[in-house]
């Protein structure tokens, strides 16, 4: 058995937008990053629970930034992917690949 | 914004106060394109998931402190009806004594408005105390074990209420307004009670 972190599909689509964001990865990007790229428009209230989560469990790590005026002085809280967040995703979409090869889905146009 | 403040407020009930603080930062920032209302209803929402997300970090242990705080609460009632008759009878007495009561028309207190207040200021202190209690026995994640009591609650009354309505034919609703309204102050010190311990918690 693999000591890979298993992820949920919502955990690994908000992984994804935090390293295709970098360093300006907090929750309002985060957010926009899915809605942009997924075409689904997450709750706040799943987005940061899932967050502290994946904080929680090490696949990510945050710190906070200066406070700003046009946040009423409160400060970003921003997100990186560690190693171990880096590790799951990649072998969670190496599964996926896995279970999509010499398989056509019906209807389905593959490049 | 004093708003602002009293969204950061409701999310450190459930969140560090830093991290309720940065949410609700991001939740301004998208407020400018959403609306007051989306804001609000995020604020709450977040809310809600966050206690939810505690709840379910040990869902055995918070149901089972629910119970207990329940148990708890309904022995804390039991012991005081008794003694808020004793106390509210020696009242009478003196205010009889006192020629306050007329001794030969003495009040049928037991179904007396007085009576009735002073059961409320109990119920209201009983359940203030169950608050605390639960709070105390979840250090970081207070308003968890209320949360599971609240829906209990529900859960069983709307139980009882069917049975009693179906069964017995008395016909009261659950889904009547006035009674979802008590429902809801009725939990109003639980939730108080709770707070108290985590804010204590929080500026120790």
């Amino acid at each position: 058995m693999s000591s890979v972190t298993l992820l949920g599909e919502f955990e690994q689509i908000i992984l994804l937008a935090i390293l295709r964001l970098g360093d300006d990865a907090y929750g309002v990007t985060i957010r926009e990053e899915i809605v942009v790229r997924t075409d689904r428009s997450p709750s706040p209230g799943a987005l940061y629970t899932t967050l502290d989560r994946l904080e929680d469990k090490g696949l990510v790590k945050s710190r906070f930034g200066d406070p700003t005026p046009q946040r009423g002085g409160r400060a970003k809280r921003y997100f990186h992917v560690t190693a171990k967040g880096v590790a799951a995703v990649a072998s969670a979409q190496r599964a996926y690949r896995r279970l999509l090869e010499g398989l056509t889905l019906p209807g389905v146009h593959h490049a | 914004m004093r708003s602002a403040r009293i969204a950061e407020w409701i999310l450190s009930l459930a969140t560090i106060p830093e991290r309720a603080a940065a949410t609700v930062g991001d939740l301004l920032e998208e407020a400018g394109s959403h609306g007051v209302v989306w804001f609000w209803t995020s604020i709450l929402s977040t809310m809600v998931a966050l206690l939810w997300r505690d709840v379910m970090s040990a869902p055995r242990r918070m149901t089972r402190l629910a119970v207990i705080g329940y148990l708890y609460g309904f022995l804390l009632l039991a012991a005081a009806v008794p003694l808020l008759t004793v106390v509210m009878s020696i009242g009478v007495l003196v205010a009889t004594a006192l020629g306050i009561i007329d001794a030969q028309h003495p009040p049928a207190f037991q179904n007396s408005s007085i009576y009735g207040l002073f059961g409320w200021v109990l119920n209201i202190i009983v359940q203030f105390v169950v608050g605390r209690w639960l709070a105390r026995r979840s250090p970081g994640q207070e308003l968890a074990p209320c949360m599971v009591q609240v829906i209990l609650g529900y859960v069983v009354g709307a139980v009882v209420w069917f049975l009693w309505g179906g069964i017995l034919g008395a016909g009261s609703s659950i889904l009547d307004v006035s009674n979802l309204a008590f429902y809801v102050l009725a939990d109003v010190p639980l939730w108080a009670g709770a707070i108290t311990v985590r804010f204590a918690r929080l500026h120790s």
